[in-house]
């Protein structure tokens, strides 16, 4: 004989459940955003196709490539207050930018000749622009390309494509010079160009704040 | 005469009271359903027996006890709902609902080939195998209600708890109810029936007890359903006796 | 997974540079773009033939308001500006659960009570935007708002990836308990069905898929594609799973759509307008179809 009591309707678990969850979700909401501040961009792995800037570059590549990033903050700059226009390598050569200025420690780092070049992708919608620098002596140093990469909308505010912190990339090639037809980081990559990235732990307020 | 164990559970409630707010929506019900039998309840709307019916389910909070009588395990409890807002909402065909209600596997994936011969099987039952593939909103209320008396027969109920089921029955269905609802009865199971056709309710029931917030009488049709219980039905208040 | 995705990515920019795909693939932001779309199109068409079907169209509106007020206060409290997840999260969650909770206690009627549920959020959402903005580009909100495929980063797609594939599991294994318990909450108990439960995870599922879409599609129009492929699909469908189906097939192809005929184009919409745009085409068109019908 099994004599069963039918229950009534116990409400009491789902206030349970709502507090708990709540404390939950608080407590583990709060430990990350405390666990997220601290950290810092040097924990970050290089993807196969990047190279450090700090440990995978020695002596000139690794003085261009300082130089480099610098530069290219320069030339960001130059673009948004003369907009839609880029600075030539010849200006910069003038304006004594490196590695852009054929000065002395132009000549000993590889004679690197600049220029522009079309990234092959025309669209109103995305401005890429890229200067390759070659190099005349492989055995001194590599060769370098930056490519700028950003999105205007209808009203003119600027975005960066893609979720990247910066709006543009370094790429480096030791040998075999060769360019893709269409400028882009898949084209880079296949022909073995590298992304050279630095971890300076840089604030990503500061590079959307604009 | 030989005990015959029993499929169904001896319903029991005592001092069944339920509160919504401040209104007393049902007050201190005694009330016993025995397996094997056909128990209709009547009453006049919103008197409380959906009400009843629901605790009866273990869904409301009730006072007073509430208990079932099983002879061995706990069997299993089937529910007719009175309807279900399927309509507007989704295009749902009798198949889908069966599925939705019997088996794990989703309903819009089609029928699980482990339940598939059991729906069957039931749709023939209530006559509506032929239909399988309409749609609710293409059926009548009266195969509506015979779809919805379907589901309840998968897995085979023990106790069959019915909420106003035919409230736009045909003939056929009615037959169909009555005929399914006989042959559980010599099976042992226990069949409580909210139902509101009294001729219907007089001629088919073992007993029939009359809900409106509390009891105003239980018993033998035959014995109970008269002029003056009848009419009470009808009344907010309890009759009061001729003097 | 990094890495997946890497080389998935490189391999179509050569296939568009080859002229197989359309050219604007070469772009890494239009193939996340396309991830996304092929990622959301088919879970929302999924899992809002639930949400038509158990009418909470208003109440997944709400909660993809509410993720606006996440954004606010994990920007706030400090998080990064494109991806203050951790906020957006919590607070869209707790949301959810408070409001199902309110929906079984308090005795209000449903609509009275999501809908101050959901000006509230609003309220203090916009009062906290205003403190943020004295930090922050103000524009970078609109891409919450109606979505932006052109900021989607990875970040976001391997978000979306892991609530794609949670509301897929959740919701799929269990469809036929949650439609059940929207169709007849006393019918599916009887059937073993903890409805209670049921009803938590699944306003917590809609609060999981609308946070990972929102940056794609926008806070103010997830909900739009969760209700109307399935409204559209329900006009031309006879039977649940043509529904289901049809759903899924309307819901991404609208994503995709809306994603990437801009680009070629070289429109500059927002993603989510572009995406409900289509959507609601093939409603006006699927409604007109059930009308002519019917003569």
């Amino acid at each position: 004989m099994g004599k069963v009591q039918v229950v009534p309707l116990r409400q009491r678990g789902e206030i349970l459940f709502v507090m708990v969850s709540t404390a939950l979700i608080l407590l583990v909401a709060a430990g990350l955003i405390a666990l997220k501040k601290g950290k810092t961009d040097t924990n970050r792995s290089l993807k196969g196709y990047q190279i450090s800037g700090i440990t995978g570059l020695t002596g000139n590549n690794q003085g261009i490539f300082t130089d480099l990033y610098t530069a290219a903050l320069d030339i960001e700059y130059y673009h948004q207050t003369n907009h839609p226009g880029w600075p030539t390598p010849e200006q910069m050569d003038i304006d004594k930018i490196s590695p852009f200025v054929q000065d002395q420690l132009w000549q000993t780092r590889g004679r690197l000749v600049w220029r522009e070049q079309p990234t092959g992708t025309a669209s109103t919608l995305v401005h890429t622009k890229a200067y390759v620098g070659k190099t005349a002596q492989e055995s001194v140093a590599g060769s370098f390309l930056v490519l700028f990469e950003h999105y205007h909308s209808s009203d003119g505010t600027y975005y960066l494509a893609g979720g990247k912190e910066r709006p543009y990339s370094i790429w480096f090639k030791a040998d075999n010079f060769d360019l893709p037809a269409t400028i882009s980081e898949g084209t880079l990559i296949q022909l073995g160009w590298k992304e050279v990235v630095s971890y300076t732990g840089k604030d990503q307020r500061k590079e959307l704040n604009r | 005469m030989e005990t015959k164990i029993t499929r169904g559970p001896i319903v029991n409630c005592a001092n069944l009271s339920m509160t919504f707010g401040k209104s007393c929506v049902l007050d201190k019900i005694d009330f016993t359903a025995k397996p094997g039998e056909l128990h209709c309840i009547i009453g006049p709307n919103g008197g409380g027996k959906s009400t009843f019916v629901k605790s009866l389910l273990g869904q409301l909070r009730h006072e007073g006890s509430i208990s079932l009588e099983w002879d061995n395990q706990p069997g299993r409890i089937g529910y007719v709902p009175q309807t279900i807002e399927v309509d507007k909402t989704v295009p749902l065909t009798v198949e889908n609902f069966i599925s939705l209600c019997v088996q794990n596997r989703p309903a819009f994936l089609g029928i699980s080939k482990r339940v598939k011969k059991e729906i069957d099987s039931v749709l023939e039952r209530v006559n509506m195998l032929h239909k399988k593939k309409l749609l609710f909103s293409e059926l009548s209320g009266g195969e509506r209600q015979r779809v919805l008396f379907a589901q309840a027969l998968i897995p085979s109920p023990d106790l069959l708890i019915l909420d106003e089921p035919m409230n736009s029955i045909d003939r056929t269905g009615a037959a169909i109810f009555s005929g399914i609802i006989d042959d559980l009865k010599k099976e042992g199971v226990t069949v409580i029936w909210v139902h509101h056709d009294l001729a219907q309710v007089r001629e088919k029931a073992d007993v029939v007890t009359c809900i409106n917030r509390s009891i105003i009488f239980q018993g033998v049709p035959r014995d109970v359903m008269d002029e003056k219980h009848l009419l009470e039905i009808f009344t907010a208040q309890p009759v009061q006796e001729a003097i | 997974m990094e890495m997946i995705y890497d080389l998935f990515r490189h391999l179509i920019q050569n296939l568009a540079q080859a002229g197989i795909l359309p050219d604007s693939l070469t772009y890494t932001f239009v193939i996340n773009a396309l991830l996304c779309a092929l990622l959301i199109g088919p879970t929302l068409g999924a899992i809002g033939t639930l949400v038509v079907a158990k009418r909470m169209a208003f109440f997944s509106s709400a909660i993809g308001n509410a993720a606006l007020t996440g954004i606010a206060i994990g920007i706030l409290l400090g998080e990064p500006v494109a991806s203050p997840y951790v906020s957006l999260f919590a607070f869209s969650i707790l949301f959810a659960i408070f409001l199902n909770f309110a929906k079984n206690r308090s005795g209000m009627s449903h609509d009275t009570l999501i809908g101050v549920f959901l000006a509230a959020s609003l309220a203090l959402g916009s009062t906290l935007m205003l403190g943020v903005s004295k930090t922050i580009n103000v524009h970078i909100l609109d891409n919450f708002l109606f979505g932006s495929i052109i900021t989607a980063s990875s970040d976001d797609i391997t978000l979306l990836v892991v609530a794609v594939v949670a509301t897929i599991v959740i919701g799929i294994k269990n469809y036929n308990r949650f439609l059940l318990s929207g169709l007849n909450p006393s019918l599916a108990s009887v059937r073993q069905v903890p409805v209670m439960k049921y009803d938590y995870i699944f306003v917590i599922l809609i609060a999981l898929i609308t946070v990972a879409s929102v940056k794609i599609v926008g806070a103010v129009l997830v909900e739009a594609l969760l209700i109307i492929p399935a409204a559209a699909a329900r006009n031309i469908s006879r039977s649940l799973k043509s529904f289901v189906l049809w759903s899924v097939l309307i819901s991404t192809t609208s994503a995709v759509v809306g994603i990437i005929l801009p680009m070629q184009l070289e429109l500059s919409i927002p993603t989510g307008g572009a995406i409900i745009i289509v959507a609601t085409i093939f409603f006006i068109a699927t409604l007109l179809l059930r009308i002519i019908r019917r003569q």
